[in-house]
């Protein structure tokens, strides 16, 4: 057994935590292990493992993000032990458990050729699933016509339930009514601010570097914490133990390299991919049009596994990106740009003698933001976090686990934005340590509780918030059954917020800061009710409600004077909504539908969001309020062929109309008009009583790989808004320029893979 | 491609694709119009009527779809009603440029009476028109200037107060001054505001005169250092209105939101009238050298303050 010197201490108390609060084990063996593929060894989250008896089934569970599944409660005996996962062949072995009380196992599993006469689990959905919880794996990310080769997940994203987007520049998604900044993104286990990119259909995470991906649109566990309105927890790729391999893709949009293999065979691997946009020189060509947007990301990923017993992985993603917004002859360009820097280590380890497994991350998280009128540097933030937490999951029962875990995170806040709030430039520090405690309680397969609570000890203020969470899921018919209803409610806060310029609907600039309005930090409490239906095997509906109520959220006041500096209040925010959706995956083919209703309001706390026309306002509804939203996807792969389409429609947005353009002369003094100009202002409406109109687009693709000896070529045609619908992006209210989204951008991309 | 087993059948399918296809067809061309529909605004009117002045200059734009002003010619006619006599005087227009862009300042030598309620107007040719109705505030009387005059208040800073008056819209301070290192002949003028300072008192506007704070504006008006400031005459200017005019202390913010402080109908802006008084104040140099700024002239002898002068220099 290969020691572990970092954590012996952890790990001894681990066991002894285990050894007190689960003597209803001790006569009981506990069947642990991975799941990984067999010609990478890396690993399989999501494969269904199941234990069989003579007398049918004994029980199961489904692999996690890290492909590491657990049985708990199983008595000596023969079983039949089967790990099953869609596109692979489904493993059967016979296992003997005698008087031990672990067994740990690495279950390989082999991707399925379709000629081949073997079972192939063509889809499982998770069942017993908590509201809001949606997981995407690489398969469901190549069922979108992207424009470049591969599935995207920030393309991906925008086509889940309760997910906004600005549109297809910007890299801001609102889930269910909340900001971006409000959105927890996680790499490996590691922060990462603004991982999505300036072209929207692009984030730092290709489908091929993406294993498994866990969004949560609300409602989250304990286990999250720092954030109010989403997760989206990330785990990439370890890259092939047992042999090399490399891609290389070119398309209009983007051309990316990659390459993995292994370090030291089947233990150490590493894996690595760069990818440069390529818009701003194809778009004068192919549109005739500049589209002044550029991105580049890296990504580096070196993971070891020791035994089963042991994993370890360093993940590191650098992102930067770039825009400008031409906005006419009078008014200067505005130039945008931001970068993000990731770095973080996770260890996954399972003492001999434990039932107790220990994840530990740490990391480094770094943003900086900038934004630039005609040269002149106008705002700048940037922000780093240090962080470490330590995540034990414990046995308490074959039917229940506790997860708990310690938590601390630092850190270090700059911004110099004196032509927005007015602040010109400042510095602070934030810590924060707590820790959480989540209990997962099933009964039966009707039957899933999990109910936790996180604390989070301020030592500035000497203050502890704590944040109960609390989900149900109830499937009246077991696991046979069709019906699935769940329900989650619970308390968030956030520790870090960031602030943006919702007047100004084309900048992406975020200030992060601790509490900007008093020191106040947002806080939201989510109820979430769930209903799935499976209509068939291959056919589900389903629809979750939602509500949310966020108290304190930094919003700025608006100002008819034309410039950008503004400043602040708090406002609280009333989020409530639906989800609806059909989905349909019997391979070939693929199609999803899904509808939103979402209706957000935010209410200045104060009263003093604006004085209008004599009349305080106090009510409006935010500009990423969008109240319909259906989205559609078809996708058909067979063989060496694939066609993606999809279609999406939203009403649109909020904005604040304008009456016209005058000079106020202000009569603070005898202000003489014979030699003085007065201040421009640009006169609106009550703020966000228009909108803007709908938008939709159709996207297509169709693509086929070829063999060509040692390596496969795929050639993909495809195009982008199909029918040249002229979604609005952004109107410049000082020039009434407008900028649209993409117009018709038909294209063709190669990706050459090496095997 | 699906195949059509029946007419009616067909006839569906027809149907979906016509709708479909006037989807596609809908999608190809969006207008977009950011400006409100309810667009009973037609100019912007700024400025104020001034009975002691012999000229009167407002400010008249119309209200424009560009952030700035590109029009030399403005479709606008612009008159003056005496609502007391209904004299109506047409003003006439004339084109500044100011930071390099075009505005219109309307103009008129018609003299205003005190206490006269006007009707302020603006024309369009097709008929649209803006108008304001605005009050000249009543003549008042002359402002008490209190300078203490003994060794326990000789030093307190001045406190001027003005009565009969609905609000105070302006109270300035006119320093005329040259450097040490100009002749006595080099006059420059300097004004520095004094309104946020105003407080009502009873019916009273009472302002205390930190004149030390306006040392730094004169040193930087001269370009030299404070020690190289003489002042040879300080005027006080005090600015009466009605008491709809805006209050001094509102923020620009406020200020700027349309229809806080306006009196304009189907228009923007605010059109307000005052008084003007101007006072010569002697005593100030006084004051000014036993503070140690530097002065030149004859210094009056301070007379001693009224009662209540003399409580507001204690207090």
């Amino acid at each position: 057994m290969p020691s572990c010197k970092c954590l012996p201490l952890l790990l001894l108390f681990a066991t002894l935590y285990t050894g007190r609060v689960a003597p209803a084990l001790a006569q009981n063996v506990t069947v642990r292990g991975f799941t990984v593929d067999v010609t990478s060894r890396e690993p399989l989250p999501g494969v269904s493992v199941v234990l069989s008896g003579a007398e049918g089934l004994v029980r199961g569970t489904a692999s996690d993000k890290n492909g590491y599944f657990q049985i708990n409660g199983i008595s000596a005996g023969i079983y039949v032990l089967s790990a099953s996962f869609i596109g692979y062949g489904t493993v059967r072995d016979t296992l003997t458990l005698g008087d031990e009380r672990i067994r740990t196992l690495t279950i390989a599993l082999a991707e399925a050729a379709e000629e081949l006469d073997e079972v192939v689990v063509t889809e499982k959905r998770e069942i017993m699933q908590n509201p809001g919880v949606q997981t995407i794996r690489p398969e469901d990310l190549k069922r979108l016509p992207t424009s470049a080769l591969g599935g995207d997940l920030a393309a991906y994203l925008q086509f889940q339930r309760g997910v906004v987007s600005a549109g297809d520049r910007g890299g801001q998604l609102f889930v269910r009514g909340g900001t971006p900044d409000q959105n927890l993104v996680l790499v490996d286990g590691n922060l990462i601010y603004q991982p999505f990119h300036i072209i929207g259909f692009f984030s730092a995470f290709p489908q091929d570097i993406v294993s498994y991906v866990e969004t949560y649109a609300g409602g989250f566990g304990a286990r999250y914490s720092g954030r109010i309105s989403s997760v989206i927890d990330v785990s990439t790729r370890d890259g092939n133990k047992l042999s090399y391999a490399g891609m290389a893709a070119l398309s209009p949009f983007l051309s990316a390299v990659q390459a993995e293999g292994p370090l030291q065979r089947g233990k150490v691997s590493f894996l690595a991919s760069f990818r440069r946009s390529l818009i701003s020189e194809t778009a004068p060509v192919l549109l005739g049009q500049d589209l002044p947007f550029s991105f580049n990301d890296a990504f580096l990923k070196l993971h070891a596994s020791v035994d089963n017993r042991y994993r370890c992985g360093v993940t590191a993603i650098r992102t930067a990106d770039r825009g400008t917004t031409v906005r006419g002859d009078s008014l200067p360009d505005a130039d945008f740009r931001w970068t993000n820097v990731s770095v973080g280590g996770q260890c996954l380890a399972l003492p001999s003698e434990s039932r107790t497994r220990l994840d530990l991350n740490t990391g480094v998280s770094y943003i900086s933001n900038r934004f630039k009128e005609a040269g002149d540097l106008e705002r700048a933030s940037h922000s780093l976090q240090a962080s470490m937490e330590l995540n034990f999951t414990s046995v308490l029962s074959p039917s229940s686990e506790a997860l708990w875990g310690l938590f601390t995170r630092m850190n270090w806040i700059g911004y110099d934005l004196r032509e927005f709030l007015g602040i010109r430039v400042a510095n602070d520090v934030l810590f924060n340590t707590g820790g959480y405690v989540e209990g997962h309680f099933r009964r039966g397969d009707k039957w899933k509780v999990n109910a936790g609570i996180a604390a989070t000890f301020d030592p500035g203020s000497y203050s502890v918030w704590l944040e109960p969470r609390l989900s149900a899921i109830w499937r009246p018919g077991g696991g046979q059954g069709v019906n699935e209803f769940s329900a989650a409610i619970g308390l968030y806060r956030q520790t870090l917020e960031g602030v943006s310029d919702e007047r100004d609907a084309g900048a992406v600039f975020v200030a992060w800061m601790p509490g900007p309005v008093n020191g106040k930090e947002a806080q939201a409490a989510h109820l979430l009710l769930g209903w799935k239906r499976d209509l068939g095997a291959d056919f589900r509906i389903g629809a979750e409600g939602y509500l949310k109520r966020i108290t304190n959220l930094p919003v700025p006041i608006y100002s008819a004077i034309a410039r950008f500096t503004t400043t602040l209040t708090l406002a609280k925010g009333s989020v409530r909504g639906v989800d609806a959706w059909a989905e349909y995956d019997h391979a070939p083919f693929y199609a999803y539908l899904g509808y939103g209703l979402s209706h957000t309001i935010y209410t200045a706390q104060d009263g003093v969001f604006g004085e209008w026309f004599g009349e305080p306002v106090r009510q409006y509804t935010p500009p990423h309020d969008r109240r319909h939203q259906v989205s559609a996807i078809l996708s058909y792969a067979r063989g060496a062929y694939r066609v993606n389409a999809a279609w999406q429609f939203g009403t649109g947005l909020p904005f604040t109309r304008t009456l016209g353009f005058d000079e106020l002369i202000p009569l603070q003094s005898l202000y003489d008009v014979r030699s003085r100009y007065g201040i421009t202002r640009v006169v609106y409406e009550k703020p966000y009583l228009g909108r803007l109109p709908a938008y939709h687009r159709l996207d297509i693709s169709a693509g086929r790989t070829f063999d060509i000896g040692r390596a496969k070529l795929t050639l993909q045609l495809g195009a982008i808004n199909l029918y040249d619908r002229a979604n609005l992006l952004y109107f410049d209210l000082f020039t009434f320029r407008r900028l649209n989204q993409l117009p018709l951008f038909p294209y063709v991309s190669f990706k050459l893979e090496s095997r | 491609m699906k195949r059509c087993s029946g007419i009616a059948r067909c006839e569906r399918f027809a149907a979906a694709l016509l709708v479909l296809g006037a989807t596609l067809v809908w999608g190809c061309s969006v207008d977009f119009d950011p400006r409100s529909e309810a667009r009973d605004l037609y100019f912007s009117v700024g400025g104020f009527l001034n009975a002691t002045a012999d000229t009167q200059f407002v400010r008249v734009m119309p209200l424009r779809d560009t952030l700035f002003p590109e029009d030399r010619q403005i479709d606008a006619e612009v008159s003056l009603e005496d609502l007391s006599t209904g004299e109506v005087t047409a003003w006439s227009d004339s084109v500044f440029t100011i930071a390099g862009k075009p505005v219109h300042n309307f103009w008129s030598a018609t003299p205003l009476a005190y206490g006269r309620q006007y009707r302020f107007e603006v024309h369009r040719s097709d008929g649209a028109q803006t108008v304001a109705t605005v009050s000249v505030p009543d003549s008042f009387p002359r402002p008490e200037l209190c300078v203490g005059n003994d060794s326990t208040n000789q030093y307190d800073p001045p406190v001027i107060v003005i009565t009969g008056v609905e609000r105070v819209a302006d109270l300035s301070l006119i320093y005329d001054v040259r450097s040490s290192a100009d002749p006595p002949t080099v006059h420059t003028l300097v004004a520095t505001r004094y309104s946020d300072l105003v407080e009502p008192l009873g019916f009273t506007y009472v302002a205390r005169m930190d004149v030390l704070r306006d040392l730094p504006r004169l040193s930087t008006a001269l370009r030299v250092p404070e020690r190289d400031v003489i002042v040879q005459n300080v005027t006080l200017q005090v600015a009466a209105a009605r008491e709809d005019w805006p209050d001094v202390k509102l923020d620009l913010e406020t200020l700027a939101l349309p229809g806080v402080v306006t009196n304009v109908q189907h228009g923007l802006g605010y059109l307000g009238a005052v008084a003007v008084k101007t006072v010569p104040w002697p005593e100030a140099l006084t004051y000014l050298s036993i503070i140690g700024v530097s002065v030149e002239g004859d210094l009056p002898p301070i007379s001693k303050p009224s009662e209540l002068c003399g409580k507001l220099l204690h207090n």
